[in-house]
């Protein structure tokens, strides 16, 4: 594909590439906490300077992380809009019909779209450093305890970790089906909205087909190879956390802390 | 309808770091009429070869022309481009996706503004060509038929545009020898029609007994062209390259070496059949 979905893995030997995936995961989550507190333009500041930094540590090149903050620009502009223009019904500085633009309004929506785009751009720097199987086998750790409430935490990682697995798969499928029915004269950029959603057809129904056909396959070589649901999966020994992993901790810790103290004083 | 390609580089991910170069300051023109194998190892640029031809990849620096005109020209009538070059893709029968087979045939053609009757003449003329009968298979699933029928019918659905450049990317993969030997025999008829042919293929004997002329690609670059005894009889070069060497070429090597005259540039079955009987008829 030519044009790769945002936040798509991007190999490399970073330190933030390299970390475990656990700790990626509990960082993620603890920088999210301290960007949703973030408060103040000291708060925004702050949380802005840390993703930038590590950012720059893990040596992403910038658009892919942004893309996806430009390609969504229409829904902040009406996130925006709409907590400036309906926050304070009593209006401040200008009213207009049901509109009442306000200081507080424009406030509001400012840290809304804030908040919403560091959180885009930390979710991206979480999948773009990290495979995605990776993703998976931390994830199934942590949702290990639900095994005590029945939950078959194993098959629901197996079926997360193959649909992770075949989505280049079937993309690569969908760019050869899309060009093979344009080569025979599909035309795709139709502008009539009812005609560009039945010129999708030719490309849905293969690669539907495709995925079905693959689907079999795979349940049928899993199956030769001896694998049953139900039996424990030969468990992976996890990885010990080296000493980079406690320290990106700590420092995701210490944004936080800061972040905290940012909003009590 | 020559295609020409000049110094033309295409590059997969530009600026990223799954960076590839696919293919590197590629020329080479070919004629009306050739039947053009292509032939190198996976991922030495054959595909991108071919999408180049097709106008499916935009190349990043160079250009490919058509009848002398650069196909990514502005101005330049895509959609005609796309009638008069057909691509056969590996495994075309996963493009099927309409009710009946009619209309998957008649698929491509629904934008290219013939008459109603001049499309269904078509479809008709292009599904007996692959050895339909009309009336039986006009109204089948496409997705019910078996794999053979089913390619036979992506490949109709091709050949309906009537284009002049044919182009085949492993068209015998997965076919059975004699399924195979149809198959070429019938690429041969189109080519001997007028219609230029281009294959990819990693058969040496289908290549050794159908091209005109082969193209070996390796690491994104042209490594071999020229006519197919010149580059098929190099074996040395071939092998160096990884790839196959036809039969009738290796058995040729073989007998030299015990001393037996064979002539140099036997690639071919009936050429190294040829060469035998005339000893033993001397003898």
């Amino acid at each position: 594909m030519s044009r790769m979905p945002a936040g798509q893995y991007i190999p490399g030997r970073s330190p933030v590439h390299r970390l475990d995936a656990r700790i990626k995961i509990c960082g993620f989550l603890i920088l999210l906490a301290a960007v949703i507190g973030a408060g103040s333009w000291a708060g925004y500041l702050w949380v802005i300077l840390a993703l930038a930094a590590i950012l720059r540590i893990s040596g992403l090149p910038l658009r892919p992380v942004l893309e996806p903050f430009l390609r969504l620009w229409t829904f902040f502009l009406v996130i925006f809009l709409m907590n400036a223009l309906f926050f304070d019904g009593q209006g401040g500085i200008w009213s207009w019909w049901i509109f009442h633009l306000s200081a507080e309004g424009v406030r509001r929506g400012f840290s809304v779209v804030v908040h919403v785009a560091l959180a885009l751009v930390l979710g991206n720097l979480l999948t773009c450093t990290t495979a995605p199987m990776e993703l998976m086998e931390a994830l199934k750790v942590f949702l290990r305890p639900l095994k005590l409430i029945r939950v078959p935490v194993d098959d629901v990682a197996m079926i997360l970790s193959v649909a992770v697995q075949f989505v280049p798969t079937l993309l690569e499928e969908a760019d050869t089906v899309k060009k093979a029915q344009i080569a025979r004269g599909a035309r795709f950029e139709s502008k009539k909205l009812t005609e560009k959603a039945a010129s999708f057809i030719p490309l849905v129904v293969p690669v539907f087909i495709a995925a079905f056909r693959r689907a079999d396959e795979l349940a049928l070589a899993m199956e030769a190879r001896g694998y049953r649901g139900k039996r424990k999966s030969p468990k992976r020994k996890s990885a010990c956390l080296q000493a980079p992993d406690i320290t990106a901790l700590a420092v995701c810790a210490a944004v936080f802390a800061v972040q905290f103290l940012l909003i009590h004083i | 309808m020559p295609v020409e390609l000049k110094h033309v580089t295409c590059t997969y991910s530009p600026g990223t770091s799954q960076e590839i170069r696919a293919v590197t300051d590629l020329s080479l023109k070919i004629q009306d009429g050739e039947f053009v194998a292509v032939m190198g190892r996976t991922g030495s640029g054959k595909s991108t070869l071919i999408q180049l031809v097709a106008g499916l990849l935009e190349p990043d620096s160079g250009q490919v022309l058509l009848d002398g005109l650069d196909i990514h020209a502005r101005g330049y009538d895509r959609s005609a481009l796309r009638r008069r070059v057909g691509i056969v893709f590996q495994y075309p029968e996963y493009q099927l996706f309409e009710i009946t087979v009619e209309k998957d045939v008649a698929f491509g053609l629904k934008h290219s503004g013939l008459k109603p009757e001049e499309i269904s003449l078509r479809v008709r003329l292009a599904l007996e060509r692959m050895g339909f009968s009309f009336e039986e298979i006009r109204k089948e699933s496409p997705l019910c038929l078996s794999g053979g029928e089913k390619r036979r019918v992506a490949i109709a659905g091709i050949l309906a545009a009537h284009p002049g450049i044919l182009i085949l990317d492993e068209p015998v993969a997965g076919l059975d020898p004699l399924a195979r030997r149809e198959f070429l025999q019938m690429i041969r008829q189109f080519q001997e029609e007028g219609m230029t042919v281009i294959m990819v293929s990693h058969n040496a004997d289908a290549v050794a007994e159908y091209a005109g002329r082969v193209l070996v690609m390796a690491e994104g670059r042209l490594e071999m062209d020229g006519d197919t005894r010149t580059v098929m009889s190099d074996l040395q070069r071939l092998r160096s390259l990884h790839l196959d060497t036809s039969a009738a070429g290796q058995a040729a090597e073989l007998l030299r070496q015990r001393g037996v005259e064979i002539p140099d540039q036997t690639v071919r079955y009936d050429e190294l059949l040829g060469a035998l009987t005339e000893m033993m008829v001397k003898s």
